[in-house]
């Protein structure tokens, strides 16, 4: 887990950040998704140790790569979104072949080295998740929108996932999204997160208010076995549950069917999950009891009231412990 | 009218349309053709899309003009939950549809249901 206390900023714009060390001023350095893990993580809440890669190096990444003015002159020219689609796809096909600069991998090799000998990766290996400028702000998520690669298990892999993480940027379902939120892709910067990797019995999603209905006194909680991918993805139909929260009381309960779980896969490869069937007698049990439901409440109650209004939380359990992966301020119309 | 599927909603709002089957991004390009082929005519034929996926947020252009969402798998914390409620629309969740014909340009609404639960209704022709 991070060290909690802050420390030296970054020397150089490629230089990666810890996560304990990231300041709320570092946003459009290294983006939402790392902001807010460092602000948890300043308000005394446990997340997964790792670093930040700052949003320059995407840019200067992406810079490298000739076909990207094609790309640019086309995308501020078109409103013709197949059109945009193909050129993205195009330029995410050809940017791919290009190596990360060597200052900016040797500042992710460097970043990864140290979070190597402070987090034993075991067989599980480390997360790289995407962490944009426009992402989980208040009024865009993106969610689900940029790619995310769990149990990458070497600096090789590493490496490679970053890049990929950077170019779903140009991903079409990345671009439609934008498009559909009149946000210009120029104005969204990639960062990327390397973590340890949580391998969490159980995983879900908690809404700190009750989303559907507005009601601020409710919290709402969704579950399922393995790690969280599973829900967020959609692959799965998870327990649902419905609390309220003072005092705290489990109002709705809903059995999902839990057919699935996301766990590490057995061979060393880029994508390093896979989807494993649920065994029966999992898949007729709730994947929280009370006790566990009650403990997620409370955290989910503390973090609404420490950060200051209603959140979107990924957390994931493990021996005995809540940890959470990601937070957001709940985003509406 | 009757009740041919049961879900989580995703927004307290209940919506109408024809239903229509989305499975690839070329499918969601048809249908933002069609829509755009209506805003030049002047005419509006509400629509909801059905899709499998709830990963499937490549429906994004589509979803300003989208009455909602029925999707057979996921919950209210899945990604296309999420990014539906940013469209102000309702998406019902982890479906369970019980209707043995096929529901492709059928009529359809969208209602919930008691907590945070919903149902999908066939309305008559």
């Amino acid at each position: 887990m991070a060290p909690r206390q802050q420390g030296p900023q970054p020397q150089n714009r490629f230089q990666v950040t810890f996560l304990h060390q990231l300041t709320p001023e570092q946003i459009e350095t290294c983006g939402g998704k790392a902001t807010n893990l460092a602000r948890l993580n300043q308000l005394g809440f446990t997340i997964p140790n790792g670093f930040a890669i700052p949003t320059e190096c995407f840019k200067t990444f992406v810079a490298t790569c000739q076909q990207l003015e094609a790309f640019d002159n086309l995308h501020q020219n078109t409103d013709d979104i197949e059109t945009l689609i193909h050129s993205a796809t195009d330029f995410q096909t050809a940017a791919s072949e290009y190596e990360i600069p060597t200052e900016i991998a040797n500042e992710i090799i460097a970043g990864f080295k140290q979070l190597v000998t402070q987090q034993d990766p075991g067989p599980t290996g480390y997360a790289v998740r995407s962490s944009a400028t426009a992402e989980d702000t208040k009024k865009f998520s993106f969610a689900g929108q940029a790619d995310s690669f769990l149990c990458v298990r070497d600096q090789t892999h590493v490496l490679d996932a970053v890049k990929r993480t950077w170019l779903s940027l140009y991903s079409p379902r990345a671009l439609l999204y934008l498009q559909s939120k009149d946000i210009n892709i120029n104005q969204v910067q990639m960062g990327v997160i390397v973590q340890e990797m949580i391998l969490g019995e159980v995983s879900g999603v908690m809404f700190t208010t009750n989303v559907v209905t507005n009601d601020p006194e409710q919290l709402i909680i969704d579950s399922s076995w393995g790690l969280g991918e599973s829900i967020v993805a959609g692959k799965v139909n998870p327990d649902s549950f419905i609390i309220q929260k003072q005092p705290i009381e489990i109002i709705e309960r809903r059995m999902g069917d839990k057919a699935v779980y996301s766990a590490p896969h057995p061979q060393d490869r880029p994508e390093c999950t896979l989807l494993k069937e649920t065994p029966p007698e999992k898949r007729e049990m709730f994947s929280l009891d009370d006790e566990q439901l009650v403990k997620l409440t409370n955290l989910g109650i503390e973090i609404e009231q420490k950060i200051g209004y209603p959140q979107d939380i990924e957390w994931t359990y493990k021996d005995g412990e809540f940890i959470v992966l990601q937070t957001r301020p709940i985003t509406t119309s | 009218m009757k009740q041919i599927g049961e879900g989580l909603i995703s927004l307290n709002k209940s919506a109408e349309g024809i239903l229509r089957v989305i499975t690839s991004i070329q499918d969601v390009l048809t249908l933002l053709k069609e829509f755009k082929a209506e805003e030049e005519q002047a005419t509006t034929d509400p629509k909801i899309v059905l899709v499998e996926d709830a990963g499937t947020t490549t429906l994004a252009p589509v979803l300003s003009r989208l009455q909602g969402v029925v999707c057979t798998s996921g919950a209210l914390g899945s990604h296309l939950a999420i990014v539906t409620r940013e469209f102000g629309i309702p998406a019902l969740m982890g479906t369970k549809i019980n209707y043995e014909d096929e529901l492709a340009n059928q009529r359809v609404r969208i209602e919930p249901s008691e907590g945070n639960s919903g149902v999908l209704l066939l309305l008559d022709e």
